[in-house]
């Protein structure tokens, strides 16, 4: 199930629709607000799985599905993990959720939800409410790491988005011997020259070595360079969630960081070319000029920010601006290093 | 024709623009002229993109802001600039001794500061006419001008 927009208001800060595809690559200046929208949308995926230590104070989000059979579900909940003030949900413009306090209607039924719950959680029916579970699954298989969070002094537990204890060789384990081909080949054509990776058990520790070519001595991963530690685990973790068989939502914040210009650009593109190719839906931020201009314009999502709010500008809501951009035949960064859109705003608008 | 142009600075921005303008009388209909990198703003408010869409003719002035810029620039966009379609892709740059530093001292000697504003630059760059780009390029006296005219407009 994709996320098709998302809008978020916390009262502090305020992001503009954004609008999502398959892939997205969200850029912007320093300050923006990119990891701040990725936070809101792991915040909100916490807060719809129960997860109540992420929003402590009054939120407003509406999220835009696209659901089962090309449905269009859109969710809507404003409130706190102290009190949802008002809940809603329609199935292609159909209401089948309204919810004000403790008082809700689903699908024609009066239901009285826990003040501090949303309905989603408590109304779990696979068979009565498809809806509920669609999202509930959605927030349940999303994932988010900060790429330069991985860290090879932190070997074996994946630092995340999500606050989860991810076990790095448990993880591993799980990948079929195809997919662990696929991540050394992969890792090769990014200039590290694995022939084989090799998870170990030693008394009771879990531990992973990686054999490189012309090496006699096994590499562990906490010997490993950053930049390599975190290729290492991109490639394995997004090789582990194409296995998984529900919705998926992947989020990296700051993909590229600490990685050489080439390598970054490539790894990107790997990324974007293998999401396409599976089941996932891939949210990346990013500053690297390297990495932007590797991405087709076409999955950037470029944020601007006026005071407390962002605004969005992607070819979905700006298409002329982006036509008219690629046409001058400028490197897609130029889009955000000139004053392009500035121009293109100011003469649209007289 | 399509005719990307990389200048160094505000100054020769203002120049290329006015040229091309006056190439064309300022007719919408024959030519689409683009600007990018303007600053100050009020540069770029003088500079505004004019011409219909599909002109014959467009020009893409992009501002590299440093003269050291203008080469590598070029050479990071050359193939998208080909991809897009553009037959030439020029830079712009002072090949002579600047006499930006002289001026300064000079007007440091009495007192003053000599900086180069946009509104001092626009008041000589807009008087330029079509009749003075023409009795400039056929005096002979600055050859690089000539060869700039020939390979943005033959």
């Amino acid at each position: 199930m994709l996320v098709k927009s998302f809008d978020y208001n916390n009262f502090i800060w305020k992001l503009d629709t954004i609008y999502l595809d398959k892939l997205n690559l969200i850029v912007g200046k320093n300050a923006v607000g990119k990891s701040k929208t990725l936070n809101a949308l792991v915040e909100v995926a916490r807060f719809i799985k129960g997860e109540t230590s992420g929003i402590v104070t009054q939120n407003q989000c509406r999220l835009t599905f696209e659901g089962r059979d090309g449905k269009e579900l859109v969710y809507t909940f404003d409130g706190s993990a102290k009190e949802i003030v008002r809940e809603s949900m329609t199935a292609d413009g159909v209401e089948i959720l309204t919810r004000e306090g403790e008082h809700a209607m689903v699908k024609g039924e009066s239901v009285n939800p826990p003040l501090n719950k949303l309905v989603i959680q408590t109304q779990r029916d696979t068979t009565k409410f498809p809806e509920f579970e669609d999202v509930m699954s959605w927030a349940e298989h999303t994932r988010g790491f900060s790429f330069s969070d991985l860290s090879s002094s932190k070997p074996y537990s994946i630092p995340n988005m999500f606050s989860e204890k991810i076990d790095f060789s448990e993880l591993f384990e799980k990948i079929d011997e195809e997919k662990r081909q696929f991540i050394i080949d992969k890792m090769k054509e990014l200039g590290y020259h694995i022939n084989e990776i090799t998870p170990l058990k030693v008394d009771q520790f879990n531990i992973i070595t990686l054999k490189e070519e012309g090496v006699t001595v096994p590499l562990f991963s906490s010997s490993m360079s950053n930049g390599m530690l975190r290729v290492f685990y991109i490639l394995t973790y997004m090789s582990y969630i194409a296995t998984t068989e529900s919705a998926k939502t992947f989020l990296i914040d700051d993909l590229g960081e600490g990685l050489d210009y080439s390598r970054s650009a490539r790894l990107s593109k790997m990324m974007f070319d293998y999401c396409e190719a599976h089941d996932i839906q891939l949210i990346v931020t990013s500053n690297d000029k390297f990495l932007m201009n590797a991405i087709d314009l076409n999955h950037w999502i470029i944020l601007q920010r006026y005071g407390d709010e962002v605004k969005t500008y992607s070819r979905s809501t700006y298409p002329d601006m982006f036509t008219k951009f690629r046409k001058m035949g400028l490197n897609n960064f130029d889009i955000l290093s000139t004053d392009f859109i500035e121009r293109f705003l100011s003469q649209v608008s007289k | 024709m399509k005719v990307a142009i990389y200048v160094e600075g505000i100054t020769e921005a203002g120049f290329v623009y006015q040229l091309i303008g006056e190439k064309y009388q300022w007719d919408w209909t024959k030519v689409r002229l683009e600007c990018l990198n303007l600053d100050p703003s009020d540069a770029a408010d003088d500079l505004r993109d004019i011409g219909i869409e599909n002109a014959p003719n467009y020009f893409l002035i992009y501002d590299s802001c440093t003269d050291t810029s203008v080469a590598s620039d070029i050479r990071e966009r050359f193939q998208s600039h080909k991809d897009q379609g553009f037959d030439k892709v020029v830079g712009l740059r002072d090949v002579y001794f600047h006499p930006y530093s002289k001026l300064e001292e000079i007007f440091k000697s009495v007192g003053k500061t000599y900086s180069k504003h946009w509104r001092e630059i626009k008041e000589i760059v807009f008087k330029l006419k079509s009749e003075d780009f023409q009795n400039l390029y056929n005096s002979r006296k600055c050859q690089s001008f000539k060869e700039f005219c020939d390979t943005i407009f033959l």
